[in-house]
């Protein structure tokens, strides 16, 4: 029986050394954190950055080995950065979550829904990177927290021999492709921004949550005669062999696919245009490294950096030098495409109650 | 030293414990939980009764709710006659073979979620080895017949006998074989034995197990996701979706405070039947039980069949989950395997990434330091509420059994918006950025399955046993650490392992709470995984299963069976030697 007491000890000294190691590791980030403030400004002063000095970046634009890859080319640079990958629907609550002891200097990715919500809440400081004349600032925010680097168009992509297809969303709502396109989830970013590219043509002050009746009508019948994408499900093989050759798709995705299934697919762009989702970068309020944060963003957002970017991930940048770099498939597709006028502002202030009254009384 | 004086100091340590426990339950468990559903229906300064005409006027809301009912409803039946059957088939019936097939019987406490659906669609799906088999036979049948009520339910009966293979088990070694014998002296029959003498001794285990089954299918997630199709939705889903959103988060709190009524009601009734009696063995030289043959030739016949056909069951899927661990993701997403689809450059990626084994080590010191904790913090309370003598001790059993009522993604978010800010209850500590928060967070949703397994073990103690150690002059914490601890040791272990190799790749609660440099598990897995931004996504939640599956097994063999009889030997040759000394 001495075992088990030792057992219960042991037990007990661990966890009392995990709170311990709590307590140290926070109070160590504090008394860093200050003593970095103080390196920063004095840094600042010199126009010289310590570039020693960890970084910590958030992003949900890290996977599939780019937050590797980042990492060891920033390391190059002679930066010392930590990517942490977050999911996109989880990025921004978090940051809200850590106002009061932030972990994280800077973030990149999200999209410009999430970057209103993060103004709001005030954790995003301003500042200006060097390459802002560089880029599309319309892209951008106009009171300078966050700088567009990487554009995503959401479109729908089509099998490729599929005849007579659908110019815009307002078609599918006919019987003729009734079950034939795949809505990809609201909770995603892809479905629901395409959602608030639809709810955006329909702005009406005094429609129900600032969208007209009309609206509303046009986006149940949307849903309910589409199919909404369930997990587990190959939708993309579905439009390949011609089970439901429509399908919801972001731009790299449908680059990805492409060349994964060695197949070409149509590409459905409306009149109107498609909702361009624009990864952008910013500054977390309460980071005691902005000197160094905002150099490295200066040297990440560079035409350089970018077009290594693209050509190790397929994205597309917005930095229209690197832009010019782009192999072949990139730039078809870009050409094909067109930005929809959209009001994100507008649109942050309502998508989470589109959502869920699309959720609640729409979905079957 | 005098006895009175020992006893006068022991209840003022109770004293102090009591506070400290419920200090901490409050803290960590109540206050939090408050929190949120305050700031969720409180809006500006008054109580928001939108939502329920929200909810109640939604279809797909209501649908959803009966249907996860229904699936919680069905579950308890169908749960437990499989998880009996299988059980009985290893462990109490002589069936050949019974040590394999108490391998593959095993096989759901090893691994779970998405990957374990995707592993019976291999089998059952419309590209599906049976499938395909059945075309053959009947080219006229629907490929897509794996969908729905029928399939939830098939997937999720197999998928939630862990309960039962882990504490049913351990309740049948705990039979008293003089009871079978004398009952087959006085010439009961096989079937009066099995009704009359074992199930009533199970009955605390079978209390308990049914309440976890009801709660797996109240919030079952993955099944339903991918095999309900359009008509089989559950409300899980849609209160996770919902609990993200920050301005749709009165909508989650309401729909789990439903599911919450409902587990409640349960819970207090049960409570109440569990009161009413339970049959324990008095005697005080209990023997080990044998395996009982089944006499009646076509009955044994039958019982072997129904063995193996759930063999196959349990096996294949797991088999096709390794097979395809080691194709490229796009065999994976289609199901067409071919002999060009293997390769192993998914493993390869695994163990070639400098960061791949961070991960692991963050996630095995959480899990285990959360399972253990909960593990203290239920025999504690077990305790204090067993024969308790005030009324108001029946706040620790509640206290230890609200995490049961919320989905954890709401109990990350009470941990998170409260303790983001400064709270005196937690002496003005921000908790959220600190390694600290994921931990209480895992101890706190894994309190109510220890709470319940530990509190049903105390019930299996034979009360004369504490009695004598009590007569003898010993004193409480004497008798608990020295007589009560060991006979509820196994399931003691049965839960920590459980509760290891259920937080190990935990996402849903673990996203919102992970410190950034310390990334565990399910987190590294889903950014792997996430089909919308890498290629080889699916191949990688394939191989980190796997990887998994090899951890919680190591995690069973020394929490039960092999690794603890080791332990047990060890121990006994240590104390022949120490008698030798003496």
């Amino acid at each position: 029986m001495k075992n088990m007491k030792r057992i219960v000890t042991l037990g007990l000294a661990a966890a009392m050394t995990v709170s311990l190691a709590g307590c140290g590791g926070s109070q160590k980030t504090e008394t860093k954190g200050a003593e970095a403030a103080a390196q920063a400004g004095g840094a600042e002063a010199a126009g010289e950055v310590d570039k020693s000095q960890q970084l910590i970046i958030y992003t949900n634009s890290g996977s599939n080995g780019r937050g590797e890859w980042l990492k060891e080319k920033a390391a190059g640079e002679g930066y010392n950065v930590e990517v942490v990958q977050i999911q996109g629907g989880d990025l921004a609550n978090r940051i809200i979550a850590e106002k009061n002891n932030p972990q994280a200097d800077m973030v990149f990715g999200l999209n410009a829904i999430e970057y209103e919500k993060l103004k709001k809440e005030e954790v995003l400081d301003q500042w200006e990177p060097t390459w802002k004349a560089d880029v599309d600032m319309t892209l951008g925010d106009a009171d300078g927290y966050y700088y567009p680097i990487v554009i995503q168009p959401l479109v729908n992509m089509m099998n490729a021999d599929l005849e007579n297809p659908p110019k815009d969303y307002t078609d599918l709502v006919n019987p003729e492709w009734t079950d034939k396109y795949t809505i990809l989830n609201f909770g995603g970013g892809t479905g629901k921004t395409i959602l608030a590219g639809l709810l955006v043509r329909y702005q009406d002050e005094n429609g129900d949550l600032g969208v007209s009746e009309e609206g509303w009508n046009f986006v149940k019948s949307w849903i309910q005669n589409g199919h909404m994408e369930q997990q587990g499900e190959d939708n993309v093989g579905n439009v390949i062999s011609g089970d439901r050759p429509i399908t919801e798709m972001w731009g790299s995705g449908v680059l990805q696919n492409q060349t994964e299934r060695d197949y070409k697919f149509q590409i459905m762009v409306p009149e109107v245009g498609v909702p361009y989702v624009t990864e952008q970068v910013a500054m977390i309020t309460g980071s005691e490294k902005r000197a160094l944060a905002v150099d490295f963003a200066n040297w990440f957002g560079s035409a350089d950096v970018q077009a290594a970017w693209m050509e190790q991930f397929g994205t597309i940048p917005c930095q229209p030098a690197a832009l010019e770099k782009a192999p072949e498939d990139i730039k078809e597709f870009v050409n094909q495409v067109h930005p929809q006028d959209m009001d994100w502002g507008f649109v942050a202030e309502h998508v989470e109650q589109w959502v869920e009254k699309c959720e609640l009384e729409f979905l079957q | 030293m005098k006895q009175g004086n020992k006893k006068h100091l022991f209840s003022w340590q109770t004293l102090i414990l009591k506070l400290v426990v419920a200090w901490a339950i409050i803290a960590f468990v109540v206050y939090p939980n408050l929190n949120l559903l305050v700031s969720v229906f409180y809006k500006n300064g008054e109580f928001s009764t939108e939502v329920f005409g929200k909810v109640l006027s939604s279809a797909r809301a209501m649908k959803s709710l009966r249907n996860s009912f229904i699936l919680a409803f069905t579950l308890v039946v169908t749960v437990n006659i499989v998880g009996t059957l299988c059980v009985l088939l290893t462990e109490y019936w002589e069936i050949r073979g019974a040590k394999i097939l108490r391998l593959a019987y095993m096989s759901s406490l090893i691994y779970g979620g998405v990957v374990l659906v995707s592993g019976y669609k291999y089998v059952y799906g419309a590209n599906g080895l049976l499938t395909q088999l059945l075309l053959k036979v009947f080219p006229s049948m629907d490929p897509g017949w794996f969908v729905g009520y029928g399939a939830v339910v098939f997937v999720m009966t197999f998928s939630c006998t862990q309960n039962h293979m882990m504490f049913l088990k351990n309740a049948i070694h705990g039979l008293d074989y003089h009871t079978i014998e004398a009952a087959k002296n006085m010439g009961a029959s096989g079937a009066t034995i099995f009704f009359k003498i074992v199930l009533p001794v199970l009955k605390p285990t079978f209390f308990a197990i049914t309440i976890l089954t009801f709660l797996t299918g109240l919030g079952a997630m993955s099944a339903p996701l991918i095999v309900g199709g359009d008509n089989f939705q559950t409300i899980n889903p849609m209160i996770i979706t919902f609990a993200k959103s920050s301005y749709s988060r009165e909508v989650a709190a309401f729909l789990a405070i439903l599911l919450g009524l409902a587990t409640m009601i349960l819970l207090s009734v049960f409570s109440r039947v569990e009161k009413g009696g339970n049959y324990i063995s008095v005697s005080k030289t209990k023997a080990k039980l044998r395996k009982q043959k089944i006499n009646n030739p076509a009955l044994n016949v039958l019982a072997h069949v129904v063995a193996y056909v759930m063999f196959a069951i349990f096996v294949v899927p797991m088999v096709l989950v390794v097979v395809y661990s080691f194709c490229d993701s796009l065999t994976i997403k289609t199901g067409n395997l071919t002999l060009s689809s293997f390769t192993l450059e998914n493993y390869q990626k695994l163990f070639t990434s400098a960061a791949a084994f961070k991960p692991y080590l963050v996630s095995i010191v959480y899990s285990l330091a959360a399972a253990a904790i909960a593990v203290i913090a239920a025999v504690i309370c077990a305790k204090l509420v067993h024969k308790s003598k005030h009324k108001y001790d029946m706040f620790f059993e509640w206290g230890m059994l609200i995490p049961w009522l919320l989905p954890s993604t709401l109990i990350a978010l009470g941990l998170t918006t409260t303790y983001g800010e400064r709270h005196a209850i937690l002496f003005n500590y921000v908790m959220v950025g600190t390694v600290m928060l994921m931990l209480v967070g895992y101890v706190v949703v894994k309190l109510p399955f220890s709470y319940r397994m530990v509190k049903a073990a105390f019930f299996s103690i034979d009360s004369d046993l504490e009695e004598a150690a009590k007569c003898m002059g010993a004193s409480t914490l004497y008798t608990m650490i020295k007589v009560v601890l060991p006979v509820i040791f196994p399931a003691i272990m049965s839960v920590v392992i459980l509760n290891f190799n259920g937080m190990l790749s935990d996402y849903d609660l673990s996203v919102f709470l992970y410190h950034p440099l310390f990334q565990p598990l399910g987190i590294v897995i889903k950014a792997a995984s996430d089909e919308s931004a890498a290629i080889d996504a699916k191949a990688m939640g394939f191989v980190y299963t796997v990887v998994l599956m090899i951890l919680s097994s190591i995690g069973l063999y020394f929490g039960q069976g092999e690794g603890m009889e080791m332990i047990k030997r060890w121990k006994q040759r240590r104390l022949a030697r120490k008698v030798a000394r003496a």
